[in-house]
């Protein structure tokens, strides 16, 4: 009896002071986190967006779901854009993204912001290419060259078809020829080795963002 | 392999000397019936050589002399890869056979003739160096080590892998002015969207026979294929049930399934012998899937595993996402073959049935 | 006992990855490139540290029957702090170990250390061993994760590497991890064979 009851005690006490713990941990590094998200949603907003456009938030209810959408209008002069986040299921986890369209439905920009997927394979959807030799210095900063995966989305239309091309390699090894004939059938490139993340995100633009869209087309 | 006297078992024919000159006998374990053949692996391996000879022929005529590099690097790779393995691990050579040469054949066999002679030499050193030294060298190895470099090269480069140029003769798909995809990708693709025309694959028969199509270079010609085949039939070296079951089980589900819908028009018919004609079919049943190490030494168990790489092969080639389905069937076999054997093995003469 | 002999036997004599063959799901899901490789090894060595000296302080204390619920609480603990700490501090490589982050909690090195070692051991001695086990870890990552970039992208640290090489992608697969860990496994084995004189 007396052995049952200090079983009991001891787990639950363990298990309380490590509930205090890491609910203090919590506290301390909720609004950095917090702050992390809005931080990246912002970096992710600067880099889909053409350059030189006032940004406005507004908000569209969506049909479907009883919901509002959150998007983001960039205008500069008559011309308008809009930019709206995307989740589609991935093979590991949910990938956030955002796109960068204009009224037809052309891609200006994307960026994916949060995905868990395998390191190496589906996470590489985030991955940025740097071309400095490993002997020409661990030193310097970092140059900024956005993800090629995202690159290659540009002048996609999210109102045709999106075509995968697993044969001709991924994009950044493509020259200026594949490229252009990649985007005459509006197709995108896939991460070697990771099909199904990538058809996750295309399967997202061909579906929930053309429903955003028109949602905030009226 | 054990060095041990069993007097009831018989002894092969490779008796290597021990340090201080008596002579060992080693024996090999195999199934009943004991039947005592004059051959010694290096005879085998000469033979399989021998017969795969016209279709490196076939390879040259068809994709230019890059088939003859391919094929002569991939040998050296395996041969170099095979001495210095040995040589490291201080075994006794059994390099004098040939068996690497026939592996670092079959492995150029199974790749495209625009394949990069460095990834060849890649895919060979994989097949002799992991997937049968690294198990025990010859008689050990639990997988055909020329499809697990295939299969290796294909996860490696697989952009390189499945890219092929048309012949010699311009020929790619073997029907005339289809020139964007290999037989089976092009019949895939045909299925797929409805454009499948009995007689254009009526042409292309013969096409596909003689081996004036694109693909890898050991295994578009069926001619040089069933040459090299009845050869070693004629020999001995390979039964006569493993290829034939297999081909015939794949002609057989490719005819009742064959997507038109009935089974006697001429369309019906004609998809059989191109599925048995295009691909790697030939190739894997006759020299792959037969290798002896690796298929199952019982007679019953052979039908088996040609048939379970039959009905493999089939499958993947309908409804996997490759147009080609024969050397993973194949690998996938291998895996079984150690419990097809024991669930085959011959009734032994005079054994009472267990009580429990 | 001597710190350099601890050492040792945490890095060589008994690393957990290569002879000990422990916590090999994170390894060879994480070997694919030197910075996840290494940045686990940390996050790991640190949870594994910590519930070590935990555990020993509190091994009088628990009874045995709750032991292994007590450890995993504890590591969980600990796990779910470091994550924390790696979404707010950095993010780009919580980012990159994703899910295999929380997967510390069943690490088998951890939870094998705290059962063989932590419990039985006074707090000093866990301390060490929890630390020496942890940068066995990530060396053993490092060298998985050298070999693996290398091969698989052609890249170390995120630079590319050799010019012209052109990488083969299944290193950075399942398949070439398994290749890899075995090969480095047999490497080590092999080694240490000839260091004791045995004969095949």
């Amino acid at each position: 009896m007396i052995d049952q009851l200090k079983m009991i005690v001891v787990l639950t006490l363990i298990s309380c002071v490590a509930a205090l713990l890491i609910a203090f941990t919590n506290a301390k590094t909720k609004d950095r986190i917090a702050r992390q998200r809005v931080v990246v949603q912002q970096e992710a907003l600067l880099q889909i967006m053409p350059a030189g456009v006032t940004v406005a938030e507004n908000k569209a209810p969506l049909s479907s779901a009883n919901d509002t959408l959150t998007y983001w209008t960039g205008v500069a002069g008559s011309d308008t854009v809009y930019a709206f986040k995307v989740a589609t299921r991935g093979y590991s986890s949910t990938i956030n993204y955002m796109i960068c369209t204009t009224a037809e439905g052309v891609i200006t920009g994307m960026a994916v912001m949060e995905q868990n997927e395998t390191p190496g394979l589906g996470a590489r959807v985030q991955e940025v290419l740097s071309k400095r030799l490993i002997w020409n210095g661990l030193g310097g900063p970092k140059e900024k060259t956005a993800s090629w995966f995202s690159e290659q989305f540009k002048g996609i239309s999210i109102n045709q078809p999106i075509a995968i091309d697993k044969t001709a390699g991924e994009w950044h090894g493509l020259d200026e020829k594949g490229r252009r004939r990649l985007k005459d059938k509006n197709g995108i490139t896939a991460i070697t080795g990771s099909t199904i993340s990538t058809r996750a995100i295309t399967n997202g633009l061909s579906t929930r963002a053309k429903t955003y869209l028109k949602a905030i087309r009226g | 392999m054990t060095n041990e006297q069993q007097p009831t078992k018989e002894p092969t024919n490779e008796s290597p000397m021990a340090a201080d000159g008596v002579k060992i006998e080693t024996f090999q374990l195999t199934a009943s019936p004991h039947l005592r053949q004059p051959e010694s692996v290096s005879h085998i391996m000469m033979w399989v050589v021998i017969a795969l000879l016209p279709s490196l022929a076939a390879g040259v005529v068809f994709f230019g002399p890059q088939a003859l590099l391919l094929t002569v690097v991939s040998v050296l790779a395996a041969i170099v890869t095979e001495w210095a393995i040995v040589k490291f691990l201080k075994k006794s050579a059994a390099i004098g056979d040939f068996s690497a040469v026939v592996t670092g054949v079959l492995v150029a066999f199974n790749v495209s003739s625009t394949l990069p002679w460095w990834m060849a030499a890649i895919g060979s050193a994989f097949a002799i160096g992991v997937a049968k030294m690294t198990f025990g060298g010859l008689g050990a190895n639990f997988i055909n080590p020329a499809l697990a470099g295939r299969a290796f090269l294909m996860a490696a480069y697989p952009s390189a892998m499945t890219r092929f140029s048309p012949t010699t003769f311009g020929s790619l798909s073997g029907i005339d002015g289809i020139s964007s995809a290999t037989p089976l990708a092009q019949f895939k693709a045909a299925m797929a969207d409805g454009s499948f025309q009995a007689l254009d694959f009526q042409d292309a028969l013969s096409n596909l026979f003689l081996g004036n199509v694109g693909g890898c270079l050991g295994e578009t010609s069926a001619l040089a294929l069933l040459a090299g085949g009845i050869l070693l039939l004629y020999k001995r070296i390979i039964p006569l049930r493993i290829p034939l079951v297999y081909i015939g089980t794949v002609f057989l589900l490719s005819w009742i399934f064959n997507g038109t819908g009935a089974h006697f028009t001429s369309s019906a018919i004609i998809i059989p012998f191109y599925h048995i004609l295009a691909g790697g079919l030939f190739l894997g049943a006759f020299f792959m899937a037969t290798d002896m190490v690796t298929s199952p030494i019982t007679p019953a168990g052979k039908i088996v595993f040609a048939a379970g790489c039959g009905v493999l092969t089939f499958l993947i080639r309908k409804f996997g996402g490759y147009p080609e389905g024969v050397s993973y069937s194949i690998l996938l076999m291998n895996l079984f073959v150690p419990l097809i054997e024991r669930s085959t093995r011959p009734k032994m003469y005079g054994k009472v049935k267990n009580r429990d | 006992m001597m710190i350099g002999q601890e050492i040792k036997r945490g890095i060589i004599d008994e690393n957990p990855i290569l002879v000990l063959a422990l916590g090999l799901c994170p390894s060879l899901a994480v070997s694919t490139s030197v910075q996840n490789g290494f940045g686990m090894g940390m996050a790991a060595t640190f949870v594994l540290t910590c519930s070590n000296v935990i555990i020993s302080l509190l091994r009088k204390v628990i009874p045995d029957k709750v032991r292994i619920p007590c450890f995993i609480v504890i590591i969980a603990m600990f796990v779910t702090i470091v994550q924390l700490v790696l979404k707010a501090y950095l993010p780009a490589l919580d980012k990159q170990l994703g899910i295999f982050v929380p997967l510390i909690v069943v690490n088998c090195i951890i939870l094998g250390r705290a059962e063989a070692y932590a419990s039985r051991n006074n707090v000093f001695k866990s301390l060490i061993d929890g630390l020496v086990m942890g940068v066995g870890f990530t060396f053993a990552l490092c060298i998985l994760s050298v070999i693996r970039e290398i091969l698989g992208s052609n890249k170390l640290l995120g630079f590319k590497f050799v010019p012209g090489f052109q990488p083969m992608t299944v290193f950075i697969l399942a398949p070439g991890g398994f290749f890899t860990i075995a090969f480095v496994m047999g490497v080590v084995r092999y080694i240490g064979n000839r260091k004791r004189g045995v004969r095949r």
